[in-house]
C-alpha cells in the first residue's frame, strides 16, 4: 500500500498537505500525532471514505480511486472498482458503528454471507472462531446494546477481521472508551498483531500500545509527516523539536 | 332507546364496511408511493429525485376534496373512468403517499452515517446495504409517524361522503335525516365507531413497534 504525494482538502481547508508513505504486508505501523493533524483522515482515505483531492494512493500496485478503461486510459474509478478495492480493505471505527438491529453473530456474518457468498454454516463457523479469538463466543445471541463499549469494539474487530483483509484501519479505537474498558481491546489487537498476517494502521493516541505493537511509527502533525522510525527512534530518540513537546505533554 | 340503535347499527356496520375497505385499499397505494418517492427523493439520479420531489410537493399542497372530485369528475372526461371505489382510493392514496414520503425520506436520513461508514468498510453492496443495514433501522423509526397518518387517512376517508359513496358517515347523515331528534346519539355514535376503527390501527402499530425494537 502505497501514498503518493497525498493532500486531502475540505473547503478551505487543507488537512492533508502532502503525504508519501508505504506499507508493507503484514506490517504494523502506528500512527501518533495531536488531534488534526490529518491521522484520521488518511486512514478514511484508504478505506476509500474519502477521496484525495490531489496525489495517487495505490494497493499492490493498482491505484484506488483509478482504473483503465478499456483502451488503457485512466479514468475515475467507478463503484465495481472500489469494491474490488475494498475487499483488501478493513476498518474499525471509534464509534464502533455496529449493526444494532443485528445480533453479534449476525453483524460479523453479515458481509460473509452477502459479499463472499459464503454458505450460512461456513459464515458461521468462521464468525465464531473470530469471536472466540476476541472472547465473546458467549455473545453470540445478543445484541449490541446488551454489550459493553469494550465488548462492542471487540465485536467491530471480529466482524473487520473475519473478512480477511489485507490491511485493517484502526481509528482511534480506544478513544470512546472508558478508561478500564481500553485495556481489554488493546490486549485483543495486540493477540491478533502477533499472528502477523494482517497489515494494520494503528491511528491512536496510546503511546504504549503504539510502542508495544509498532513496526514502525509515524509522528504527524498539521498535515505532514514530522518524523518516523522504529518505536525506539520515535520514543527514546525523537529528532525534531515539534515530537519531543509531544511527548513530553503526555 | 337500544332498541332505536339496533335498528341503526346494521346501516352504521355497512358504512363502517366501506370506510374499512377505502381505508385499507388507499393504505397500499398510499405506503407503495411513499416508498417509492421517499427513497426517490434520495436517489442519486437527477431525474428520479426531482420526480419523487415533484410529486410530493404537488399531492402534499392537493386539497383531499378537490383531488377526490378530480378524479371522479375530471378524470372520466379526460377518457378514464374509474369507479367510485377506485376513484376514492386513487384521490386518498395520492395524497396520503406524498405525505408518507416525507417520513420515509426523513426515516432514512436520521440512520447516523456511521452506519453507511461501517456497510462500506465491510464492501456491502449498495442494495444489500439498504435492505439489511439502513431500511431494518429506517423502518422502525417511521412506524409511529405511519400510524399517525393512517388513523389521519382512516378519518379522511369520510370525505367519499361528497362522491355519494355510502360510508359510515353518509350513514349517519342519512339516519339524522329519519330520526332529527335523535342526531346528538346518532353522531355520538358515529365518533364512537371512528374511535374503535382508529383504535384498530393504533394497537397493531404498538405491537410491530415493540416486536421491531427488540433489539433496543
Amino acid at each position: 500500500m502505497e501514498y503518493r504525494g497525498v493532500t486531502k482538502s475540505f473547503g478551505d481547508l487543507e488537512v492533508i498537505k502532502g503525504i508519501d508513505l508505504r506499507l508493507h504486508a503484514g506490517e504494523k505501523l502506528a500512527f501518533i500525532g495531536p488531534s488534526g493533524s490529518g491521522k484520521t483522515t488518511l486512514g478514511r482515505m484508504l478505506m476509500t471514505l474519502e477521496q484525495p483531492t490531489t496525489g495517487t494512493l495505490t494497493i499492490d500496485n493498482e491505484p484506488i480511486w483509478q482504473m483503465k478503461d478499456k483502451r488503457g486510459n485512466w479514468k475515475a474509478a467507478n463503484e465495481a472498482h472500489l469494491r474490488s478495492i475494498r475487499e483488501k480493505v478493513g476498518m474499525v471505527f471509534q464509534h464502533f458503528n455496529l449493526f444494532p438491529h443485528l445480533t453479534v453473530e449476525r453483524n460479523v456474518t453479515l458481509a460473509l454471507t452477502s459479499v463472499l457468498n459464503l454458505s450460512k454454516e461456513e459464515a458461521i463457523g468462521r464468525a465464531e472462531s473470530m469471536l472466540e479469538k476476541v472472547g465473546l463466543l458467549d455473545k453470540l445471541r445478543n445484541y449490541p446494546s446488551q454489550l459493553s463499549g469494550g465488548q462492542k469494539q471487540r465485536v467491530a474487530i471480529a466482524r473487520a477481521l473475519v473478512m480477511r483483509p489485507k490491511v485493517v484501519v484502526f481509528d482511534e479505537v480506544t478513544s470512546a472508551l472508558d478508561p478500564e474498558l481500553v485495556g481489554e481491546v488493546l490486549a485483543v489487537i495486540k493477540e491478533i498483531a502477533k499472528e502477523g498476517e494482517t497489515a494494520m494502521m494503528l491511528i491512536t493516541h496510546e503511546m504504549d500500545f503504539a510502542r508495544e505493537v509498532a513496526d514502525r511509527v509515524i509522528f504527524g502533525a498539521e498535515g505532514l509527516i514530522v518524523e518516523e522510525g522504529t518505536p525506539e527512534d520515535i520514543f527514546e530518540r525523537p529528532q525534531s523539536e515539534r515530537l519531543r513537546t509531544f511527548l513530553s505533554r503526555l | 332507546m337500544i332498541q332505536v340503535i339496533g335498528q341503526w347499527l346494521p346501516y352504521l356496520m355497512q358504512g363502517a364496511w366501506v370506510t374499512v375497505k377505502i381505508t385499507l385499499l388507499s393504505g397500499v397505494v398510499a405506503m407503495l408511493f411513499a416508498m417509492l418517492s421517499g427513497l426517490g427523493k434520495l436517489s442519486s439520479l437527477t431525474p428520479v429525485r426531482w420526480l419523487a420531489s415533484g410529486y410530493i410537493e404537488l399531492f402534499r399542497a392537493a386539497s383531499l376534496l378537490v383531488l377526490l372530485f378530480w378524479v371522479y369528475f375530471a378524470l372520466p372526461i379526460a377518457g378514464l373512468e374509474l369507479s367510485k371505489t377506485w376513484s376514492a382510493v386513487l384521490a386518498i392514496g395520492l395524497n396520503i403517499g406524498a405525505y408518507g414520503g416525507e417520513i420515509v425520506r426523513s426515516a432514512i436520513q436520521a440512520i447516523p452515517k456511521g452506519q453507511y461508514e461501517a456497510s462500506i468498510a465491510l464492501n456491502l453492496s449498495p442494495l444489500t446495504r439498504m435492505r439489511s443495514v439502513i431500511l431494518p433501522q429506517a423502518i422502525v423509526r417511521m412506524l409511529p409517524p405511519m400510524g399517525n397518518l393512517w388513523i389521519e387517512m382512516l378519518k379522511a376517508t369520510s370525505l367519499v361522503y361528497f362522491i355519494t359513496m355510502a360510508d359510515l358517515t353518509y350513514e349517519a347523515m342519512i339516519l339524522r335525516n329519519n330520526y332529527y331528534t335523535d342526531t346528538p346519539i346518532i353522531f355520538g355514535l358515529l365518533l364512537l365507531i371512528y374511535y374503535v376503527l382508529a383504535s384498530c390501527i393504533a394497537a397493531p402499530v404498538k405491537w410491530l413497534e415493540r416486536k421491531l425494537t427488540a433489539w433496543r
